[in-house]
C-alpha cells in the first residue's frame, strides 16, 4: 500500500500539476508568475484542448496586467481551424477584446466579421456587438455604429420597452455624432491663417493666429510704405512666414487633438448605454 | 521476512536513483524551457523562469554554463550589455561555448566604456598570438586601445597585423585609419574661433567645421545690421528703432562669437564619436563572422 501510495505522484501528468500551480497563483493575484506557467503547461502540453486552454488562462493573466497587445499575440499560437469547436466562439472574442484594447479597432471589425460567418454560437455575440459598436464609434464611422448598435439593443434588452427606451437614447446621441475633422484639410484651410483653426474647432486660437498673421505683415507693410524697405521685406517676411506656415502646422494637431477628444465623449456615452442593459 | 527486507531495501534504492535522475532531468527540462521562452521573446516569463532555474539544487557545470550563456546571449540582444557582460563571463571553461562567451561579454563591456574590465576579461583568454583566435583578440586588444586614446598601447597590437586572416584583415585596415585619423585631427583653437567670428561673423564655425551654421550666422547678423544701418539713416540714433535693432544685432554679434568658441569643442567631440562608433563597429563585425 505505501509503494502504491509513493508512486501515485509519478503518474501525475506534467502539463496538470502545471495548471493546478498556474490556478493557484491565479487565484493569489500572481499573475506574472501564473502566467509562466500556463505558458509552460503548453509547452509540455501534447493535445490542442490543453493547449488551448492554457493559452487563454495565460491571456486571463495578461489582461490583468493590461498587456493586451502581447495577450493578442499568443492568440496567434494556434491556428483558429485547429482549435476545438468549443474554444472558438471564446478565442475570437478574446482576441476582439485584446485588439480593442490595443486601439487596433480595423482588427476588431474583422474579429466580429469572422465570428458573424464562422461561429454558429450565441454565447459571445452580446459582447462581440458591445465591442463592435465601440470600436465603429472609434472609427467614426457612424452610420455603422447605428446599426451595429441597434443589433445589441435588440440581442440583449429584456423587453419591448426597455428596447424602445434605449433604441431612443441611441438615435439622440448618434444622431448628432460629431464630424470627422481631416488633418490634411485644416492644414490646406490654414491657406487662409486662422480658418484651419476655426475648422478644427478652435476659434479663439484661430483669431489669435489671424491677428497674428496680420500684425506681421502690416508690420512688413507699414515699414516698406514709410521708407524702411529693409525692416519692412526681410523683418515682416521672416515673422510672417513663422506665424504662417506655424499656423498650418497648428492647425493639423488642433484636428487630431479634436477628434480624439470627440470619440472619448461619444464612446464614454454609448458604453454607458449599453452598460444599461443588465 | 529477508526476502521481504531485501525486497524493501531495493526498491527505496532504485527510488532514491530515480529522484536523482528527476532532478537533474528536472533541471535540464527547465533549461529547455528557459531556451524555448528567449527563443519566442516572452522576456517576461524568462526573466521568472531564470530565478526559478537558480533555485534548482543540483545544477551540473554544464547546465550552469547553459543558464548563463542563455541569459547573457538573450540580454545582449536586447542591449542590457552591462548584466550581459555579467552572465557570459561566468561561462566557465569547461563549455564550447566559453571562447564566444568571453569575447562577447569583453565587447560588451567595450560598449559601455568600461574598458579596463573589457581588457581585464580579454587578458583571461589563453590562446596563441598567431592562431584566428589570437588574431581576433589582438583586434579587439586594438581597438580597446583606440577608445582609449592609448596610442603606445595601440601600435603595440597593431604591431602584429597582417591582414592573413580573412575574418579581422578588413577591420585592422580600418583600425589603422583610425589612428591616423584620430592622430592627424589638428587642434583648433577656440580663442582663434572666436577672434574669426569676432573679424567676420560665422567664420569662427566655418574654421571650427561647421559651416552650414557658419554661414546661417553670417547671414542672421548682416541682416540685422542693414535693417540696423537703415534706422540709423531715417530715424537716427536716439530713436527708440534704432536702438530696438541695434540691440538685436549686439546680441546675435556676441551670440555668433559665443557659439563660434565653443564649436570647436563640439565639433570635436562629434567627430571622435563618429570615429568611436566606427571603431566599435569593426570589432563587432569579426565577433559575429567567427562565432555565428
Amino acid at each position: 500500500m505505501i509503494c502504491t501510495f509513493l508512486c501515485a505522484p509519478f503518474l501525475i501528468k506534467a502539463q496538470t500539476e502545471f495548471l493546478f500551480k498556474a490556478d493557484s497563483l491565479f487565484h493569489n493575484g500572481e499573475y506574472g508568475s501564473a502566467a509562466l506557467f500556463y505558458e509552460r503547461a503548453f509547452f509540455e502540453s501534447h493535445d490542442v484542448s490543453t493547449s488551448s486552454f492554457a493559452i487563454l488562462k495565460k491571456v486571463d493573466c495578461l489582461k490583468k496586467q493590461n498587456l493586451f497587445t502581447l495577450a493578442l499575440a499568443q492568440l496567434d499560437k494556434i491556428r483558429f481551424d485547429l482549435l476545438p469547436k468549443d474554444v472558438q466562439p471564446k478565442w475570437r472574442y478574446e482576441r476582439a477584446f485584446c485588439s480593442y484594447m490595443s486601439d487596433n479597432f480595423s482588427q476588431v471589425e474583422k474579429e466580429f466579421e469572422f465570428y458573424n460567418v464562422f461561429i454558429n454560437d450565441t454565447a459571445f455575440r452580446r459582447s462581440m456587438l458591445f465591442l463592435e459598436t465601440a470600436a465603429l464609434i472609434n472609427e467614426f464611422k457612424w452610420q455603422e455604429a447605428k446599426t451595429s448598435l441597434q443589433q445589441y439593443i435588440q440581442f440583449a434588452a429584456a423587453d419591448s420597452l426597455q428596447k424602445m427606451d434605449l433604441t431612443a437614447k441611441a438615435e439622440k446621441i448618434l444622431n448628432h455624432h460629431p464630424k470627422y475633422k481631416d488633418p490634411d484639410k485644416a492644414r490646406q484651410l490654414s491657406i487662409m491663417p486662422g480658418l484651419g483653426q476655426l475648422y478644427s474647432g478652435y476659434p479663439a486660437e484661430g483669431a489669435f493666429s489671424f491677428i497674428l498673421n496680420a500684425a506681421a505683415l502690416s508690420f512688413g507693410v507699414y515699414h516698406v510704405l514709410n521708407g524702411f524697405p529693409i525692416t519692412g521685406y526681410f523683418g515682416g517676411a521672416g515673422m510672417l512666414q513663422a506665424f504662417y506656415f506655424g499656423g498650418q502646422n497648428r492647425a493639423a494637431i488642433l484636428s487630431v487633438r479634436s477628434n480624439e477628444r470627440k470619440r472619448k465623449a461619444v464612446c464614454g456615452k454609448i458604453i454607458t448605454l449599453m452598460n444599461e442593459v443588465p | 521476512m529477508k526476502k521481504a527486507s531485501f525486497f524493501t531495501l531495493c526498491f527505496f534504492s532504485w527510488l532514491l536513483s530515480s529522484a536523482q535522475t528527476i532532478a537533474s532531468k528536472d533541471a535540464s527540462t527547465e533549461l529547455k524551457f528557459y531556451d524555448y521562452l528567449l527563443q519566442n521573446g516572452l522576456l517576461n516569463d524568462a526573466r521568472l523562469q531564470y530565478n526559478i532555474i537558480n533555485g534548482v539544487s543540483g545544477l551540473t557545470l554544464a547546465q550552469h554554463d547553459s543558464l548563463n550563456y542563455l541569459t547573457g546571449w538573450s540580454l545582449y540582444q536586447q542591449k542590457i550589455l552591462d548584466s550581459s557582460s555579467f552572465h557570459l563571463k561566468n561561462v566557465s571553461f569547461a563549455s564550447p561555448l566559453y571562447m564566444k562567451s568571453r569575447f562577447f561579454s569583453a565587447y560588451c563591456k567595450t560598449f559601455i566604456r568600461e574598458y579596463d574590465s573589457a581588457v581585464f576579461i580579454l587578458n583571461s583568454i589563453e590562446v596563441n598570438d598567431s592562431t584566428p583566435f589570437g588574431k581576433l583578440l589582438n583586434l579587439q586588444r586594438a581597438g580597446i586601445a583606440l577608445l582609449k586614446n592609448d596610442s603606445v598601447g595601440f601600435r603595440k597590437s597593431s604591431s602584429a597585423f597582417d591582414g592573413s586572416y580573412y575574418a579581422t584583415a578588413k577591420e585592422e585596415k580600418q583600425l589603422v585609419k583610425y589612428y591616423k585619423d584620430l592622430s592627424g585631427q589638428k587642434n583648433k583653437s577656440p580663442a582663434v574661433a572666436a577672434l574669426l567670428s569676432t573679424a567676420v561673423p560665422g567664420l569662427g564655425k566655418i574654421y571650427a567645421g561647421k559651416t552650414g551654421e557658419g554661414v546661417i550666422g553670417f547671414l542672421q547678423v548682416v541682416l540685422l545690421g542693414f535693417i540696423t544701418a537703415e534706422s540709423y539713416n531715417k530715424a537716427g540714433i536716439k530713436s527708440g528703432r534704432f536702438i530696438t535693432t541695434a540691440s538685436l544685432l549686439s546680441l546675435f554679434y556676441v551670440g555668433n562669437i559665443w557659439g563660434s568658441y565653443f564649436s570647436v569643442s563640439i565639433k570635436k567631440k562629434e567627430k571622435r564619436n563618429e570615429i568611436y562608433n566606427a571603431v566599435l563597429f569593426d570589432m563587432h563585425i569579426p565577433l559575429r563572422t567567427v562565432f555565428n
